[in-house]
């Protein structure tokens, strides 16, 4: 049997399978919700399982990347909405922002008083380092998780007290629309504390892809970043 | 509209089924067909073959030669090590390549794996890596070479083995990643002395900073299995206490855990290392491994592997086994048993435990599931003789889990299958002489300084008490509120820099303060001794030697370790110094370690 047979027999197959597996009584994975017996009809007999039951939890399903969606990373899974930059000016976030780049991201808001202020300053060395590289292989963008209260007006000043240089992108735009960019960054959730602690470093076209915590040495972050910057010469540091 | 459960449960059904007719390709070579293939789990359970050690003389001479130039500190390559080495150790050539590997009927995957014959036609890198067999006390030298990158997508790498007391230079300290600016070569020798104190499964895997979770979820992984010591490599240096080892596992382990010695049947020894993957389109191309960048909380995947292939059986005889398993995923917590019932637990078989990460428990453990948690090993003894001849058995997970924070509760009434044995009749080999029941003793910890074995140690010996937490803010993971930065020492709970004195007993609390996550955490260096979780003594399954410690919610555990310098075999002979220097300790929730929660401790002279 030729490969291109088994792969026909393997869709017929499928195909022909697919009313009957819903049916529960076939699936391996029934019962793995709804259907669970209370905890304590079945008491955990081994010691083991007593260490398992620290980890008490509530269930949060989390939609796993999986067939024909584009892989995390590559063109096609960034959302390609409009934002508007500390200068009103209107961005695709994919196409304008993204495409081909180099790109550091971090996530801030204006009103923000705690871990804020120090991640920008951290962005703010990080610019310092890279120099004249800043606008031409590397940007910065910073997106606001508080865009009902961060006009664009708001995030140039904040940009302005931090001397952000071109480059250095304050995002914000229709609530729905930063949703959509955070959450396909990694950003979920409804709490904007949660959201500012970290910083991601990518290199659109190569599809690499890091995250770094926004608390860590500016010199790591700036060092990390230039080893996505495509170069013919190896980065020495 | 169908629900995504309904297409995952599709999905998963659909390529169970259609794995009846993959038979033959699956990567290792291997072609069992059974006669008794129903139409589900039918891949064969592939083993990673075993590493081909170099025997050329002029490869050997290479790779000491790079030894010698790259190699510092406490294993620097004297004349003396050297001429040691060429004598004793054995040497190995591994690759990590680009490969295709059948995991789903169809497409093939790209991985990243291990190749320990590079260059030879006929072998590719395959993950799980080969495995790396060889005894206590019996050295090993590895050059790994990275042929990773491509000119789009440079990859960095360093190897961490895992397990094993090595000197600071050839751990896989994560910012000594190859090739990089510091190290720009792409291969670097590594040197490992195999000094840990009894038989163990281990295990090495890539420890790249930044970059570990997905050089880790792309394949770079393998088993290293150690032997108690014996007399045939390094004369006159097989202690006492591993004669006694020996006779252990000859009496009471089936397949007698003894990779190197003739005499025992590979058979009944199988290591499984347990991984979840996301597979799907990338590149226009189906079947590919998905790694999630994005995911701060820890990569998560649906598709289950043993040992690579996915949810496969395999045929057994009706008789006793040695099982090793080892949890592989990145972020996923496993909770095993046995089961006649794929999708339950109700009616667990016994499994009788045997070892941790340090090998053999002082005592026999009899349960009825096992929690795994990342990176953490158990042995055990599983008797198939617990079901008739032509049933299955099922290794099922009864731990759900749906986002890498953490998982659900225990529930053994809703399991998945992961791998099925048919069991099938006894052949003529016999199960190890001595039965072993719970509450039997393996091998207690012991103590013989002259012989290179030092284990016994006592709360009261404890020259420091130091506390780490392992908390989140804002969205970062740290240790004591410090991210990992590469060589800045770690303070404990009373500021002070984490610089244990070799030969000293220290105690560690570490606790899990970051809310809702849970947090497996792994000492680089030595094996510690719980000693209390939440205030409580440890269950039997935590007693004994340990690397890695699962955090759930809220634990605090107390652990003891003894900062040993174990005499390298070649001690007497050349009189190498002790291993001092910067090691780390980390969540093996390997994308937290990722986002800096890795410590520093600095190991002191005595």
């Amino acid at each position: 049997m030729d490969a291109k047979k088994i792969a026909q027999g393997a869709m017929s197959a499928l195909l022909f399978l697919v009313p009957v597996l819903t049916q529960p009584s076939l699936a391996w994975q029934e019962g793995k919700g709804e259907d669970r017996l209370p905890p304590a009809a079945i008491a955990p007999s081994s010691p083991s399982a007593a260490k398992a039951e620290s980890s008490q939890s509530t269930r949060q399903a989390r939609v796993v990347a999986k067939g024909g969606a584009p892989s995390a990373g590559s063109a096609g899974y960034f959302p390609n909405v409009t934002l508007l930059t500390q200068d009103n000016q209107p961005v695709r976030f994919y196409d304008d922002m993204l495409k081909g780049k180099v790109v550091v991201i971090s996530f801030m808001f204006t009103t923000c008083k705690s871990l804020c202020p120090m991640t920008t300053a951290h962005l703010a060395s990080v610019q310092e380092q890279l120099g004249e590289r800043l606008g031409r292989d590397v940007f910065i963008i910073s997106i606001s998780v508080d865009p009902a209260n961060d006009t664009p007006a708001a995030l140039k000043k904040f940009a302005e007290s931090y001397k952000a240089k071109p480059g250095w992108y304050f995002l914000t735009g229709e609530k729905e629309n930063v949703r959509m960019v955070r959450t396909k960054l990694g950003i979920n959730g409804e709490d904007k504390m949660q959201h500012t602690g970290m910083v991601i470093l990518g290199n659109e076209a190569t599809g690499q892809w890091r995250k770094m915590p926004a608390w860590q040495n500016p010199i790591e972050i700036t060092n990390a970043v230039k080893t996505l910057i495509p170069t013919k010469v190896p980065e020495r540091n | 509209m169908i629900s995504r459960r309904e297409i995952t449960k599709i999905g998963l059904v659909g390529v169970l089924v259609l794995g009846c007719w993959t038979i033959g390709i699956n990567a290792f070579g291997q072609a069992p067909k059974s006669p008794t293939c129903r139409a589900f789990f039918c891949n064969a359970l592939p083993f990673p073959r075993f590493a081909q050690k170099v025997t050329n003389a002029g490869e050997i001479k290479s790779i000491l030669d790079q030894a010698t130039t790259e190699l510092s500190g406490s294993h620097r390559i004297t004349t003396q090590l050297r001429a040691f080495l060429e004598q004793h150790a054995d040497f190995y050539e591994i690759t990590m390549e680009r490969a295709l590997q059948q995991i789903l009927p169809g497409e093939k995957t790209e991985i990243w794996g291990y190749n320990d014959r590079p260059g030879v036609p006929g072998f590719t890198a395959i993950t799980p890596g080969p495995t790396i067999a060889t005894t206590r006390m019996h050295p090993v030298v590895i050059r790994f070479t990275n042929k990773l990158s491509t000119p789009t997508e440079p990859v960095e790498t360093t190897v961490h083995y895992h397990g094993g007391h090595t000197p600071p230079s050839s751990d896989g300290y994560p910012s000594d990643k190859f090739p990089s600016a510091n190290f720009p070569s792409n291969s670097r020798v590594f040197l490992y002395p195999m000094t840990l104190t009894r038989g163990a499964t281990q295990w090495y895997h890539d420890h790249a900073v930044d970059v570990t979770g997905r050089n880790v979820y792309m394949g770079l992984a393998g088993f290293l299995l150690v032997d108690p010591a014996d007399n045939s490599m390094v004369p006159d240096m097989m202690p006492t206490a591993d004669t006694d080892e020996r006779e252990m596992l000859r009496t009471r382990i089936p397949g007698c855990a003894n990779i190197l010695t003739t005499g025992c049947n590979k058979r009944f020894d199988i290591p499984l290392v347990i991984q979840d993957r996301v597979l799907g389109v990338k590149g226009g191309k189906a079947n590919q491994l998905i790694y999630n960048p994005f995911d701060f909380d820890g990569v998560i995947g649906d598709t289950f592997l043993v040992n690579g292939a996915n949810q496969p059986f395999m045929e057994v005889e009706r008789r006793k086994y040695l099982l090793r398993f080892l949890n592989g995923s990145n972020a996923r917590v496993y909770q095993f048993g046995f089961s006649e019932d794929p999708k339950r637990l109700t009616h667990p078989l016994e499994i009788m435990e045997m070892a941790t990460e340090g090998g053999a428990m002082p005592k026999a453990t009899a349960q009825t599931s096992m929690l795994l948690a990342m990176a953490e090993r158990a042995e055990m003894i599983f008797d198939f003789a617990q079901v008739a001849v032509g049933r299955d058995v099922f290794l099922v997970n009864c731990l759900e889990q749906t986002e890498g924070r953490r998982p659900d509760d225990f529930t053994p009434q809703a399991c998945t299958p992961l791998l099925r044995f048919h069991v099938g009749p006894k052949g003529t080999e016999p199960d190890p002489p001595v039965a072993t029941n719970d509450g039997d003793t393996m091998l207690p910890l012991r103590n013989d300084p002259a012989r290179h074995i030092e284990e016994v140690m006592s709360p009261q010996d404890a020259v420091a008490t130091r506390e780490f937490k392992f908390e989140r803010s804002h969205g970062e993971w740290a240790v004591n509120g410090e991210l990992f930065q590469a060589h800045v020492i770690t303070r404990d709970g009373e500021d002070r820099e984490a610089r244990p004195r070799l030969g000293t007993v220290e105690i560690w609390t570490l606790t899990n303060s970051s809310g809702g996550w849970v947090h497996p955490i792994h000492m680089h260096a030595d094996m510690f001794e719980m000693l209390e979780r939440n205030g409580h003594p440890p269950g039997p399954e935590e007693q004994g030697l340990k690397e890695t410690v699962y955090l759930g919610r809220g634990d605090s555990v107390r652990v003891m370790f003894k900062f040993t310098s174990q005499p390298a075999p070649w001690s007497r002979a050349t009189g190498a110094e002790d291993d001092i220097g910067d090691y780390v300790f980390h969540c093996h929730n390997v994308e937290h370690e990722d986002m800096a929660m890795m410590g520093n401790f600095n190991l002191m002279g005595p």
